[in-house]
C-alpha cells in the first residue's frame, strides 16, 4: 500500500466512529420523534453527539479516546481492539446463556436469548473453522 | 523479553514520538515496548532493529538469555 493510500485509509477511518455517532444521534432522533418521546429523542441523540465530540477532542491526548475512535492505529492497539473485542463478545454470550437457562428454569423458552445463543455459536464456530483453514 | 530500545533511542537524541512516527506506531507503542509491557511482532522488530542499524538479537533479547 502506498503511504498516499495508507494516510487516505486514515483519515477515513479515524473520521468513521464520529460519522456514526452522528449517524446514530440522526436515528434515535428520527425513531423517537416518529413515536412521539420528543424528550428521549434529544436525550439520546445528545448523548451520541456529546460522545462523538468527546472522542474527537481527547483522541490526541488520551489513548483510550484515541481507542475508541480507532485513531492512529498501528499493531498493539489492533491487538488491544482484537482483545476488547473478544472480552465484550465472552461477555454478551455468558449473560445470554444464564439468561436463556434462567428462562428455561422458570418452565418457559429460551427465547430472544437462545437465538443470541445460537446466532453467537454459530458465528463463533464459523470463524473458527475460516481462520483455521486460512493458517 | 528485554530489549534496548530506551538506550538506543537515547543516543540518537529521539523522543517516543519521533522515533513512533519514524516507525510508524504510537508513542504509546514505543513507550509499551520499551518498558517491556509489549512485545512487538517480528516485522516490527526487524524494522526497528534496522532503524538503528543492528540486527533483531541485538536489540531484544529473550529473558534469562545473556546479552
Amino acid at each position: 500500500m502506498s503511504t498516499a493510500k495508507q494516510g487516505d485509509s486514515n483519515a477515513l477511518r479515524r473520521w468513521t466512529v464520529p460519522a456514526v455517532c452522528v449517524l446514530a444521534a440522526g436515528g434515535y432522533l428520527a425513531v423517537f420523534l416518529a413515536t412521539g418521546h420528543v424528550a428521549a429523542a434529544i436525550g439520546s441523540a445528545a448523548i451520541m453527539l456529546l460522545y462523538g465530540t468527546i472522542l474527537v477532542i481527547f483522541s490526541r491526548r488520551s489513548e483510550v479516546a484515541a481507542l475508541l475512535r480507532d485513531d492512529g492505529r498501528d499493531e498493539r492497539r489492533a491487538a488491544i481492539q482484537l482483545r476488547a473485542t473478544a472480552v465484550m463478545g465472552l461477555v454478551i454470550g455468558v449473560f445470554a446463556l444464564t439468561m436463556a437457562f434462567v428462562e428455561l428454569a422458570q418452565g418457559h423458552g429460551p427465547g430472544d436469548w437462545g437465538t443470541i445463543c445460537l446466532v453467537g455459536g454459530g458465528a463463533f464456530l464459523a470463524a473458527i473453522v475460516f481462520f483455521a483453514r486460512r493458517g | 523479553m528485554r530489549n534496548d530500545v530506551r538506550e538506543l533511542r537515547a543516543g540518537k537524541a529521539l523522543s517516543q514520538q519521533a522515533l513512533g512516527v519514524s516507525l510508524g506506531v504510537s508513542r504509546q507503542t514505543i513507550n509499551a515496548i520499551e518498558q517491556g509491557r509489549y512485545d512487538p511482532s517480528l516485522p516490527l522488530a526487524i524494522k526497528m532493529a534496522r532503524f538503528f542499524g543492528l540486527a533483531v538479537e541485538e536489540v531484544f533479547h529473550v529473558d534469562g538469555e545473556a546479552r
